[in-house]
């Protein structure tokens, strides 16, 4: 197995050597390599440094996923961690940068990571964790609330 | 304006409040509508109240088939009941906090005797009796916009039918006092093409004498290639060789057992080849604490859910609703036990609304959408 080197550079200037399979988890880098096989450096417009090392960081740990249940065990633990360190700017933030790169398995973590976090909130709490500002009307409001009150327990409801 | 959450998660609280960054709205829609597919519909309507992007994100079709595609989709148990002394059937779905929260009304269905059947992502309600007289009627309640339609009419009026889904068709036998020809006994309804058609049952191998009456109020299906049919009136399965069918009303298959409701709050257990039935054990707490001398417990509704539990409702000495979910585990000795996972009141009655005149479970089931 030959340990090629590739470098990725973010589009802050940041350089990132990595190993040819590490880097080959970033499909949008695999299908450079396919089309012409001897790049070793690879500048990738979208992303950021910050940003990126996670992604490299992510796909490292997963660069040889072993079938046996003991492994996957122990990946999905890291992956839980690995979730934890970020806010909800920062999830979103390598949510675009995995699509970018085209890595599928980070792509479905972080989403279901999202989706997680919106579990269960109130309207109220996810406007505050995503920092979305409320563009409804008094009434708009109520009239959507109208329409999804199966959705709300009594003591959701605002007293008339 | 607290859901009731877990102390620990409600004060869970990012400190970034200080500007506005547009939250999901913020992703290619693409991306925002694969984190909302594994989202549940509970917290969709949540999220619809967050802002207007956010509401049309959630109201968007791609999202309805992508949850499809992705396996995202959730199971909610849907139940239809009557809250006397209103007559008209009224839906409702239990929330994850386990109450009965109130959907759109069927503004097509009939008060009484209609039949009812699940497919995925809805529910369809077929016949019944309107000022005493069987329906033709049929309408289709989609449970993902909790929305009614009205459905192509049968070709005969059935009330209280045996009726199952069976390979994206409905079946529809019996519930009609037009017994005079065959072919009109049972019929059937294609999904794709959306029509009704005379299901040639009879010329079926049928391995046992056709009842003389032919109603036929339940038809359960065990294997493929097999429909139990139960008459009611002499309490006697037949067996006949055809498609796999499957109608639940107050009975359930459950790991190929057949459950059914008995007297004083017991469910009943047995064979699909036996017909001897026997007492599930393990409920006797519940059956003695709910029961007095002033009050017999009696199940109101029996039915499995998506979990292969069986879900049972009573109306307690207080008049409200209570629901259970209980598991069934086979004994050595070949008892079945129950252990009941969760219990307690689903629906209260309003005293200012003088709604305690009791309900009535129509039906209940789950449905994945």
């Amino acid at each position: 197995m030959s340990s090629n080197k590739i470098v990725l550079t973010s589009s802050d200037g940041e350089s990132f050597e990595v190993e040819e399979v590490v880097a080959r988890k970033l499909q949008i880098v695999g299908h450079m390599l396919e089309d012409d096989c001897v790049i070793n450096e690879i500048p990738l417009q979208n992303v950021t440094g910050d940003i990126l090392s996670m992604v490299i960081e992510y796909c490292k740990t997963h660069v040889d996923e072993e079938e046996s249940e003991e492994a996957q065990t122990k990946l999905k633990t890291w992956d839980e961690e690995f979730m934890k360190k970020f806010d909800i700017k920062t999830l979103l933030q390598i949510i675009l940068a995995a699509n970018y790169l085209n890595v599928k398995g980070l792509l479905d973590l972080v989403s279901q990571t999202i989706a997680d976090t919106i579990k269960d909130y109130t309207p109220e709490q996810i406007r505050e964790v995503f920092g979305v500002e409320n563009d409804y009307t008094e009434e708009e409001e109520a009239e959507v609330r109208k329409e999804n009150a199966w959705a709300f327990d009594e003591a959701d409801t605002p007293k008339p | 304006m607290n859901k009731c959450l877990p102390e620990s998660k409600r004060r869970k609280k990012t400190k970034e409040t200080s500007h506005s960054w547009s939250g999901l709205s913020l992703l290619p829609d693409e991306i925002a509508l694969r984190c909302l597919a594994r989202v549940s519909r509970f917290d969709h309507a949540a999220l619809s109240l967050v802002s207007k992007s956010h509401r049309s994100l959630v109201a968007s079709t791609e999202l309805f088939y992508l949850r499809w595609e992705m396996g995202c989709t959730d199971v909610s148990m849907y139940v239809c009941m009557k809250v006397f002394p209103n007559p008209t059937p009224r839906w409702f779905i239990l929330t994850p906090n386990r109450r009965l929260n109130p959907i759109q009304s069927n503004p097509y269905q009939p008060p009484d005797s209609s039949s009812f059947v699940v497919v995925d992502g809805g529910i369809f309600v077929i016949g019944g009796l309107i000022d005493g007289i069987p329906t033709t009627d049929v309408s289709f309640l989609d449970c993902y916009s909790h929305t009614w339609h009205r459905v192509k009419s049968m070709n005969m009026p059935r009330a209280s039918a045996s009726a199952c889904f069976v390979d994206g068709n409905i079946y529809v036998f019996g519930g009609s006092e037009h017994y005079a020809h065959d072919h009109i006994w049972a019929e059937v309804f294609d999904r794709e093409t959306q029509t009704w058609a005379p299901f040639m049952f009879l010329t079926h191998n049928w391995d046992f004498e056709i009842p003389q009456n032919k109603i036929i109020h339940q038809s359960l299906a065990i294997e493929v290639k097999k429909i139990f049919a139960l008459n009611e009136k002499d309490r006697r399965f037949y067996i006949l060789p055809s498609d796999e069918i499957v109608n639940t009303k107050d009975w359930c298959i459950i790991d190929k057992l057949l459950y059914c409701r008995g007297t004083r709050g017991k469910i009943l257990w047995c064979e699909l080849n036996e017909l001897d039935w026997k007492e599930v054990k393990g409920l006797e707490d519940l059956q003695h604490s709910l029961s007095s001398s002033r009050y017999s417990f009696n199940i109101n509704k029996l039915c499995s859910n998506s979990a292969g539990n069986i879900v049972i409702f009573w109306i307690a000495q207080s008049l409200d609703l209570w629901c259970a979910e209980i598991s069934m585990e086979r004994c050595k000795g070949g008892e079945i036990w129950g252990k009941i996972e969760w219990f307690g009141v689903v629906f209260e009655v309003d005293p200012f609304l003088h709604s305690s005149y009791g309900f009535k479970v129509l039906y209940s089931a789950s449905v994945y959408v």
